[in-house]
């Protein structure tokens, strides 16, 4: 029973991570109809930044110093979603933005070479880039709860990610901008029609998407202890499979779609002799028949295409 | 209209062309890193000078007229290869080119003539080296008959993998080869009797009338090493690959692919069976990279895990996308340029991913049509209607 | 002997039935498909060449059960259309286009044409010889620009040229969807000129056309039948429907 719900904890939160990253291909899939393959890749760079600013500036310890640790920890992951953000706009304006109009492979495959080129560049650029990183444990890991394994980072994890779609959803719903975001998502033209500035809320929603997937690259460094700078394609493909599972466009889609892969994943890792192997393999079988026989995902809504 | 006068001036056209074109590829072979970026340059060069003065479709012409003397000098080159060449490491590189141009021939089936953008290439090229090469090195079977077998294994998983064409549309059917060449690869990684991570050791050469490929292949009194075997071998089923891609492409059958990537509703009611054709274009496709995939690794003769996955599946779509959309003279050297240029990146093995990856980027803004575009189907019409021929 | 008939056909797309009940027939003459917009015309269309499956209700065809058939199928038991988008491979050349209206009367197979070509350069090259008779009755200026890409070409030729794809495989049915729709009244007469010269012609050709503009309705077809909102309010000549009281209402409501 223990092992169960220890199981299920480690689902939930590695749900959490992979919604964040699919949150991340919905918003930029809603406003501009395109996949952005690079968004793992751009998580792990900011789990890559918040672990340069901690460990090769000195800032870490004086922000200690002065700060409680839990507020200097705030300011790092702000940081480097900071730069994450501003990654993502950087990625829309060299590798996106020129397709516009043009067929959606393009950008596509576009953005499948800018995440497979980040990687590399932090793989050649950062000290010892190639190997797999040791990730500063900046979120305290005292366990709680000593019966199933619940430990503070857990907690953290998982509240910084209701926290982060509570702001999110209110975002979307109660600004103006996030409602300037959901009409150019729902019908480009009419949006523009009313007097929405679509290219403001296209940079806006990269720079938040970018931000998200800052703080989800953090949560997934801090989750696994580890880096390398090559994880960012599988974490990407996992989210992308979590978005597509859940509704492409929807953040509502992308959490239940990212606890589903979690689950699936953890479940077949933990229950299936040998399944380490295979749940990588059973989360990839699950996206493939989602995207044969139920394409728009599990919150989705269909379209009928006009002949 | 002095017809002798025009005749020879094609002509000349034709063997200047051709000549040309098999030399800058020498070029690129043998020089530095700088050569092989340079001819890039050169024929992309090239190519817009003659599209801006209209010259492109003569040439085409040109060489197509004399398609006997043009296949004649590239025939002398590819015979001529090992003998001039000092080098064997440069001699494995275009035995290397000859077989992802294969691949490449099929991949441009799916991606371009129909519009599907298939990321499970290297699944395909696996599927044949692993059917081959097991076949041959657990069961003892002669490596010409598993090559075959790794064909049509190829051929099936092509089917099976194109089944998803049916159901998706744009870049959900890439989303799913994407996640259908990753599985691929877990599975090969984790099933042990497939070699696992540690891939298959010592794959069986080809032999003739007792005598090994890997061999050196004694000839006019010189030796000339083992890899002139394969590459003559390889380049003769190119030149196969070729005339077959070339074929399809002219038939009923290329015309319908490209009507299903131009726009699927007018196909079907113009009675075509979507069905069937892509499924054709996956299970062709799939079969040539099989072939591809046994060559390699009876040439190799050592297959591992990292010579099939997802980064080589885009390399593979690279290649197309360099050389030119529906144009199977165009993969071809797209292929060929791209494994020249990314043998020369060994050197800089630090640098090779990012390379490719710029080098994506870049064709995709500046000339997303590739070195050698898309051509409209040329059947040689007469002057008058009634009197049309088909270009044979 | 009904080419086509027609009976209770229904399609109903979550709660609004499109076509609603629709009893239709057609001998070898010219209908005119009328009626408001929305009403239901070129879902006909669609369920007729196969597009659409219908909820209920049958299509026979020379005789033929052919309900649910799928597009393919429908086009090689002999029904061809147009479509109001004018849906031609804009980046194949006119040629391409054309032998597209051939390919379901043609045998040749995939493998015939990389292990038999000569076999299959034979049949092409009659398909070709006839594929340009048809652009000449159109347009003998079109032949010339056989080779041109369709983005290089006029509309209202690319009307003719996806007219003549239709036809050039020999319909025993033809299905026009709005061919004059953007035509000024010169071009609109020109096809009006070719659809007579289709009837005109050595084949049988039944067409059922969609069209707004009641001087080609009147030109050249036998019978109108008006449908609104998927029901079928009318099916008389064209004299006898411009007095029907409820299609007058239909079109000018209230």
């Amino acid at each position: 029973m223990s092992l169960i719900l220890s199981q299920v904890i480690n689902a939930v939160m590695l749900g959490c991570t992979y919604s964040l990253i699919a949150i991340g291909f919905s918003l930029f899939f809603g406003v501009m109809d395109v996949v952005v393959f690079s968004a793992g890749d751009v998580a792990i760079f900011g789990a890559f930044s918040i672990m340069a600013l901690a460990t090769m500036t000195g800032l870490q310890p004086v922000l200690d110093a002065i700060l409680p640790h839990y507020v200097t920890v705030f300011l790092l992951v702000s940081l480097g979603a900071a730069s994450t953000a501003l990654l993502m706009l950087l990625i829309y304006r060299l590798v996106i933005k020129p397709f516009e109009g043009k067929s959606p492979l393009m950008p596509l495959l576009s953005t499948i070479a800018a995440g497979i080129a980040l990687s590399e560049l932090i793989g050649i650029f950062y000290p010892q880039g190639r190997n797999p990183q040791a990730f500063p444990q900046l979120l305290p890991n005292d366990v709680l709860f000593p019966g199933i394994m619940m430990s503070e980072r857990n907690i953290i994890i998982i509240l910084a990610t209701i926290l982060l779609v509570t702001v999110l959803y209110w975002f979307v719903n109660k600004t103006k901008m996030g409602l300037s975001i959901q009409a150019v998502s729902q019908n480009k033209e009419a949006a523009i029609m009313v007097g929405v500035n679509w290219q403001r809320s296209v940079t806006t929603t990269f720079l938040v998407g970018g931000l998200i997937l800052g703080i989800g690259g953090f949560l997934v460094a801090s989750y696994f202890n580890i880096v390398r700078f090559d994880m960012g394609s599988m974490y990407g493909l996992k989210g992308f499979s979590a978005a597509v599972v859940g509704g492409l466009g929807s953040i509502y889609g992308g959490i239940v779609g990212g606890m589903l892969i979690a689950f699936i994943e953890v479940f077949v890792s933990a229950f299936i002799p040998g399944g380490t192997a295979y749940a990588s393999i059973a989360a990839f079988l699950t996206v493939v028949v989602f995207i044969l026989f139920r394409p728009e995902g599990i919150i989705g809504e269909k379209t009928v295409e006009k002949v | 209209m002095p017809k002798t006068a025009l005749f020879s001036n094609t002509l000349v056209i034709a063997i200047l062309v051709s000549f040309t074109g098999c030399m800058l590829l020498y070029i690129a072979l043998v020089g530095p890193l700088i050569a092989a970026l340079a001819v890039l340059v050169l024929v992309l060069g090239l190519m817009v000078t003659a599209e801006r003065t209209g010259k492109v479709e003569p040439v085409y012409h040109a060489v197509e007229d004399h398609k006997g003397i043009s296949l004649a000098v590239i025939i002398l080159f590819v015979l001529a290869l090992p003998f001039v060449l000092s080098n064997n490491y440069l001699l494995h590189v275009a035995v290397m080119g000859g077989i992802y141009s294969i691949v490449t021939l099929g991949l441009n089936f799916q991606v371009g003539s129909t519009g599907m953008v298939n990321f499970a290439t290297a699944a395909f090229f696996g599927t044949g080296a692993y059917t081959s090469a097991l076949l041959a090195t657990k069961f003892g079977l002669s490596p010409w008959f598993t090559t075959v077998a790794g064909v049509v294994a190829a051929a099936s998983l092509g089917l099976v993998f194109g089944y998803p064409a049916l159901k998706t549309r744009g870049y959900y059917l890439s989303l799913v080869t994407i996640a259908l060449q990753v599985i691929f690869t877990l599975m090969i990684i984790n099933t042990s009797w497939l070699g696992g991570p540690n891939g298959i050791p010592g794959i069986p050469a080809y032999s003739l009338g007792g005598t090994s490929f890997r061999l050196p292949l004694a000839i006019f009194g010189m030796e000339l090493p083992y890899q002139a075997n394969y590459l003559y071998l390889v380049f003769i089923l190119l030149g196969l690959a070729l005339m077959a891609a070339s074929r399809l492409h002219n038939s009923r059958t290329g015309l319908a692919w490209n009507a299903i990537e131009q726009d699927e509703i007018v196909a079907v009611t113009q009675g075509i069976n979507l069905t069937k054709l892509k499924l054709l274009a996956f299970a062709l496709g799939a079969a040539f990279a099989g072939l591809a995939g046994g060559l390699y690794g009876h040439y190799t003769s050592f297959i591992g895990v990292e010579d099939f996955d997802f980064s080589k599946s885009l390399v593979f779509i690279c290649m197309v996308l360099l050389g030119g959309m529906d144009n199977a003279i165009g993969v071809v050297l797209g292929a060929l340029l791209l494994t020249i240029v990314d043998e020369k990146l060994r050197d800089f093995a630090d640098y090779r991913m990012l390379m490719y990856s710029v080098i994506l980027i870049i064709i995709l803004l500046s000339r997303p049509q590739g070195l050698l575009p898309k051509r409209i189907r040329r059947y040689q019409a007469a002057k008058s209607a009634g009197e049309a021929k088909v270009q044979l | 002997m009904n080419v086509l008939q027609t009976e209770a056909l229904t399609i109903n797309f979550g709660g609004l039935k499109a076509v609603d009940e629709v009893d239709f027939a057609i001998k070898d003459e010219v209908i005119g498909l009328l009626g408001p917009n929305g009403s239901g015309k070129t879902t006909f269309l669609n369920l007729v060449s196969g597009i659409y499956k219908p909820t209920s209700g049958k299509i026979i065809f020379e005789q033929a059960d052919i309900t649910g058939a799928g597009p393919n199928v429908v086009r090689e038991k002999g029904i061809a259309r147009t479509f109001q988008t004018n849906r031609l491979c804009l980046n194949l050349s006119v040629i391409d286009n054309l032998l597209l209206g051939l390919y379901s009367q043609q045998k040749s197979t995939w493998w015939q044409a990389v292990l038999q070509p000569k076999r299959c350069h034979k049949e092409l090259n009659r398909n070709i010889e006839e594929c340009l008779e048809v652009l000449h009755h159109f347009n003998p200026q079109l032949v010339a620009k056989a080779y041109e890409p369709i983005t290089a070409i006029p509309l209202i030729d690319r009307r003719r040229i996806e007219i003549a794809r239709a036809i050039v495989g020999s319909p025993r049915l033809l299905l026009l969807d709005e061919p004059t729709a953007g035509l000024n009244t010169e071009e609109t007469s020109q096809i009006i000129g070719d659809i007579g010269k289709i009837r005109n012609g050595s084949q049988k050709v039944s067409m059922i056309i969609i069209e707004h503009d009641m001087v080609v309705i009147s030109r050249i077809c036998h019978r109108v039948v008006v449908l609104n909102a998927g029901k079928k309010i009318a099916d008389d000549c064209f004299g006898e429907v411009c007095k029907n009281e409820q299609v007058r209402r239909a079109y000018l409501g209230g």
